[in-house]
């Protein structure tokens, strides 16, 4: 009888590249052979995707996460499924980057970093030279494919205090660098970065001279402008646009177009589609209804990209549905065949004159075209003592559930470099 | 196109007469034919009758690729009814033979089927049907499956 382990090493990893990444365990857990096979073939590499496999964070833990949406005339087949991963969860996480099949998990007080390959089961452990609570973080690769981690501060609002410094990790020489970069723009800090062929993309806008509120007065620029009324400043208009940190130059290219501008604390995210495109979420707010918008790249090289239309909804009056997602939060990612989006956020709108504590959940809204919105709970929210009293967004009160953008691609990058040494001199 | 015949023999002696651009599909037999362009038998050694037999029948089917969607539909109803006649034992067979035959669209199909079996079996039911012993302690596979549980299962999945 012919057998598994009569087909020659090649075949049995040709035949592995077709099995979905979702079976890894099953095919791991099959005998020793298989496992070790696995780490020479990627699984699901040349497997027809029908499914969203992603990381998120929730509750500051790193989930693993399942998207698959089945519709048609009869019925709907909605499986969202989350699964905290044990193994990262020693430390509380605020945050994931996805790139190259690598994570890059930010400790919640960003005293540690923690890089690891899924796929590999590889770990590694990071220690940021400085830190501070609104630090900005970014993992991508170069043209040699050695990873970078870029870290930065860039921003003098904070009580009027100038916190300024950017820095670079390299995983060959496991040290920190200081990089001279002069910035004329501002990235905010809740901002996340979103990393495509190795580079790192953000949203950012132009930088205000000085800490601004109410009344204060802003030199406006020539795209950027501020409206004012009697009483103080209604509406800031800054120029906005998409900057692209190239990990090879180490440097931020030129400004990049965006298919809209934005006001001042409208809620703009991106996300990643595939490998090889970048999706942005725009919510226009108006007084009450919003309008969420979502583009996708058609091109796009450091120095140049281009936008088409993905989906624009007009959501019913947030008044009534309660969902107007937040500048911080509103991290989504996009089913291209079912055309829908799914942001993640804290449910419920909450009036700023009747703040009250109450139960409120994690969700996924799932929303598409024709009306078509459907939310999932994920569980309670914890909610966070210390918020700010301005706030009129649930997910400043509760911690917002953040995804990874991007589907989950499997690498083989090692992140063990004395294995790594030992297979050069093998 | 030219209607000369090749014969091709199996290890077990087995011959069969096909036309040469039926016999070009395997690529084995291509590049025989390169070198030489007399010969007209071949002896492949390392493929048996029954199964040569049904490598033919695919490279008969798929001896002119037509471009047309209606055709390619056509094909692909075919490779999905030609792929249930076996069972895995037998599909182990043919992908070996497709693998020395060199035929890739067989070897394509063949590893897609193969691949779709383990997506949907359990790693008992894997073991099972492949021949494979379970060299895991159940503290290693434990440990395994704890690895790797971020992955979910395949199995477990919802079907419409």
């Amino acid at each position: 009888m012919t057998r598994m382990c009569d087909l020659p090493p090649e075949l049995v990893g040709m035949i592995f590249t077709k099995i979905p990444i979702t079976s890894i365990r099953t095919v791991r857990s099959t005998c020793k052979l298989w496992k070790a096979l696995t780490k020479d073939w990627v699984l699901g590499k040349g497997a027809a995707r029908e499914q969203f496999l992603g990381f998120m964070t929730m509750d500051s833990k790193v989930c693993s996460l399942r998207f698959h949406l089945c519709r048609n005339e009869d019925e709907e087949l909605v499986d969202l499924s989350i699964k905290q991963i044990d193994l990262l969860n020693q430390v509380d996480i605020s945050k994931v980057f996805h790139c190259d099949g690598l994570l890059l998990c930010v400790g919640k007080d960003n005293s540690r970093l923690i890089v690891w390959n899924p796929y590999l089961g590889q770990t590694k452990w990071i220690v940021p030279k400085k830190i501070h609570e609104h630090d900005t973080y970014a993992l991508g690769y170069d043209i040699n494919r050695n990873h970078k981690i870029l870290r930065f501060l860039d921003n003098n609002s904070f009580q009027k205090k100038e916190c300024f410094g950017y820095e670079i990790y390299d995983f060959n020489s496991n040290s920190w660098r200081i990089l001279d970069v002069t910035s004329r723009w501002r990235i905010k800090f809740h901002q996340r970065s979103v990393s495509l062929k190795g580079n790192s993309y953000f949203f950012a806008d132009e930088k205000l001279g000085h800490c601004f509120s109410p009344g204060l007065t802003i030199e406006p620029n020539l795209s950027s402008k501020v409206e004012r009324v009697p009483g103080g400043v209604q509406t800031i208009y800054l120029e906005d646009f998409l900057l692209c940190f190239d990990f090879t130059r180490e440097k931020f290219g030129p400004r990049l177009p965006l298919p809209f501008h934005s006001k001042f604390n409208e809620t703009v995210t991106l996300s990643r589609v595939k490998e090889e495109q970048l999706a942005v979420l725009y919510q226009q707010k108006n007084k009450s209804s919003d309008i969420l918008h979502i583009w996708v790249t058609t091109s796009i090289e450091p120095n140049t990209l281009s936008w088409s239309k993905f989906l624009r909804v007009e959501m019913r009056p947030f008044k009534l549905t309660g969902v107007r997602f937040n500048h911080e939060a509103g991290s989504f990612f996009i089913d291209e065949e079912e055309k829908v989006v799914v942001v993640f956020d804290v449910d419920g709108y909450i009036y700023i004159y009747i703040r009250t504590k109450a139960t409120r959940y994690n969700t996924a809204f799932i929303i598409g075209e024709d009306g078509y919105s459907k939310s999932v709970s994920l569980g309670e929210a914890p909610y966070i003592e210390d918020t700010c009293p301005m706030s009129t967004y649930p997910s400043q009160m509760y911690c917002p559930p953040l995804v990874c953008s991007s589907s989950y691609f499997p690498s083989l990058v090692q992140l063990n470099q004395s294995r790594k040494r030992k297979e050069r001199d093998d | 196109m030219s209607s000369n015949k090749i014969v091709l023999t199996s290890s077990d002696g087995e011959s069969f007469e096909v036309e040469e651009v039926v016999a070009r599909k395997l690529q084995i037999v291509g590049h025989m034919l390169e070198d030489d362009c007399v010969i007209n038998e071949i002896p492949l050694q390392n493929v048996t009758g029954d199964i040569l037999s049904m490598v033919i029948e695919y490279c008969k089917t798929h001896v002119d690729e037509e471009e047309s969607e209606e055709a390619q539909t056509k094909l692909k109803t075919w490779d999905e009814e030609f792929m249930k006649k076996f069972d895995i034992k037998t599909l182990l067979q043919i992908i070996l033979a497709a693998n020395y035959l060199n035929v890739k669209g067989l070897l394509d199909l063949v590893s897609q089927t193969i691949a779709d079996t383990i997506k949907d079996y359990t790693p008992e039911q894997i073991r099972e049907v492949f021949g494979v012993e379970n060299d895991y302690t159940e503290e290693e596979e434990a440990e395994v499956r704890k690895e790797n549980a971020w992955a979910f299962d395949e199995a477990d999945t919802p079907k419409p």
